[in-house]
């Protein structure tokens, strides 16, 4: 057998990364070397480009194992069936509020279908997620998520400000979506959350779904002065001293025991996986901070502007920068967390 | 664990280490019989996917023997590549068996 020969085989197989070289660099050679023809100086090249195929391909899987490891995936899963929940929760929501306008008072409160089919398209994901269908989850997902866009995006030109009211519910829509893509090859979510974590996330939906029952029996018929009816939505407001700050008791109350009930899926969740779900977390909340409180006067501009004001330059890098601008900080500062205090564990 | 779905030259590797250990030159030419030599793998290629079932737990090494100076090791099936063969051979059967249905009533619905 040529020394030629192998001397090349051995030349092709440094392009296999180190710790498959110390594995089965030898063991590889003799194959190569078992394989050729007697008097082979070089490889064919059907070996050779199958050698770098197959250098190169397990080079990105170890690449891409790095950035998505379980604890990642753990952590899309759960992160994809929280936002999940949400959204479905507020679908029913504003279903039974609109239901207790349309039962009441059915002369002033019609949605159209198409409407109704949006707020009911997240519940068919939870059920598919819980359920263990992970593809489907994800697919349907990302079916609603590019609904939204399209809907958002073909509104803009009539109604830039939409966009502002709409843009942190469609960051929760790609953030269920992108969780519940990297869940697919995983664990189903009721597995990993286990069965009483699993309850108190649907209760928490459920609580923010009948926060719509409720609001809908605060409203209150009035006798105008004219003899005509009015309706009051402003039933059970606790009015503060601050300008523009209203409580709505029941409701917060509600909003504030999902809360804590979301909490404590989080808190019971182990270690890594629940940094990876906070840090998936963050941008979303940001970008809900943002768009709410960073765009009033553009909002009350836009109103009265005619033909509607289109967002400036600035404010579409706002809206674009806050969601890159609060993971990467917060991916960086949960690696250098795990560094220092666990070095061997830090991925 | 889940089970996942195998490609098909993993599905021929694992089928062929049920049969008992086996080492990287073997499996080249058995995969090639057992496909019928539909499938022809690679040194490179065949590499890549042992690494692969040996990280998922689905083989393990047997042993290693020195022939001809050149380095031999013998790959076996462990339990979970074991369970993981056995699920997907019966979603192959399930798939077979609703083909065959499919075709069965096929000729029904020609021949009438």
């Amino acid at each position: 057998m040529s020394d030629v020969l192998e001397r090349r085989y051995r030349l092709l197989l440094t392009a296999f990364p180190a710790r498959h070289r110390r594995q089965y660099h030898e063991e590889m050679l003799g194959v190569l070397l078992d394989r050729s023809r007697p008097g082979q100086r070089r490889p064919t090249l059907t070996e050779a480009a199958d050698l770098l195929t197959a250098a190169a391909r397990i080079r990105l899987r170890a690449m891409c194992g790095a950035v998505i490891d379980d604890r990642w995936r753990s952590s899309g899963a759960v992160i994809g069936i929280i936002a999940a929940v949400l959204l479905a929760s507020l679908g029913l929501q504003t279903i039974a509020y609109g239901t207790g306008w349309a039962l009441f008072l059915d002369d002033v409160f019609d949605r159209p279908p198409a409407q109704v089919l949006r707020d009911l398209a997240w519940l068919p994901v939870v059920i598919a997620a819980i359920a263990g269908w992970r593809t489907g989850a994800a697919t349907i997902a990302w079916l609603a998520t590019l609904a939204e866009t399209v809907r958002l995006a073909d509104n803009y030109h009539r109604l830039p400000t939409d966009l502002v009211y709409g843009i942190g519910p469609l960051s929760l829509a790609l953030l269920a979506s992108a969780g519940l893509t990297l869940a697919v090859r995983h664990q189903p979510v009721r597995n990993l959350l286990g069965r009483w974590k699993t309850g108190l996330l649907l209760l928490a939906g459920l609580l923010v779904s009948g926060i719509g029952v409720i609001r809908a029996l605060q409203v209150e018929v009035v006798t105008l002065a004219n003899g005509g009816t009015g309706y009051r939505t402003s039933a059970g407001l606790a009015v503060f001293n601050s300008p523009y700050l209203f409580v709505n008791p029941p409701v917060a109350a509600l909003y504030l025991t999902a809360l804590i009930l979301l909490l404590i899926v989080l808190f019971r969740l182990a270690g890594a996986v629940r940094r990876r779900t906070v840090a998936f977390a963050l941008p979303v909340v940001f970008l809900y901070l943002v768009a709410g409180h960073g765009f009033t006067d553009y909002v009350g501009t836009a109103h009265q502007s005619v033909p509607p004001l289109p967002l400036g330059m600035g404010q579409w890098l706002l809206l674009t920068l806050t969601p890159i601008g609060t993971l990467v900080p917060a991916i960086a500062l949960m690696h250098w967390y795990e560094r220092r205090r666990r070095p061997d564990l830090a991925g | 664990m889940a089970s996942i779905p195998l490609s098909e030259p993993a599905l021929l590797v694992l089928t062929i280490l049920a049969g008992g250990p086996q080492h990287g030159y073997g499996l080249i030419n058995e995969v090639e019989q057992v496909s019928g030599g539909r499938l022809r793998l690679r040194t490179g290629s065949l590499y890549a996917l042992l690494d692969r079932l040996r990280t998922a737990g689905l083989i393990e090494l047997d042993r290693e023997e020195v022939v001809q100076s050149r380095l031999r090791r013998y790959y076996r099936l462990t339990g979970l590549g074991a369970r993981e063969l056995a699920a997907e051979s019966e979603r192959l059967r399930q798939t077979a068996d609703a083909a065959d249905r499919g075709l069965r009533r096929l000729r029904l619905g020609g021949a009438s």
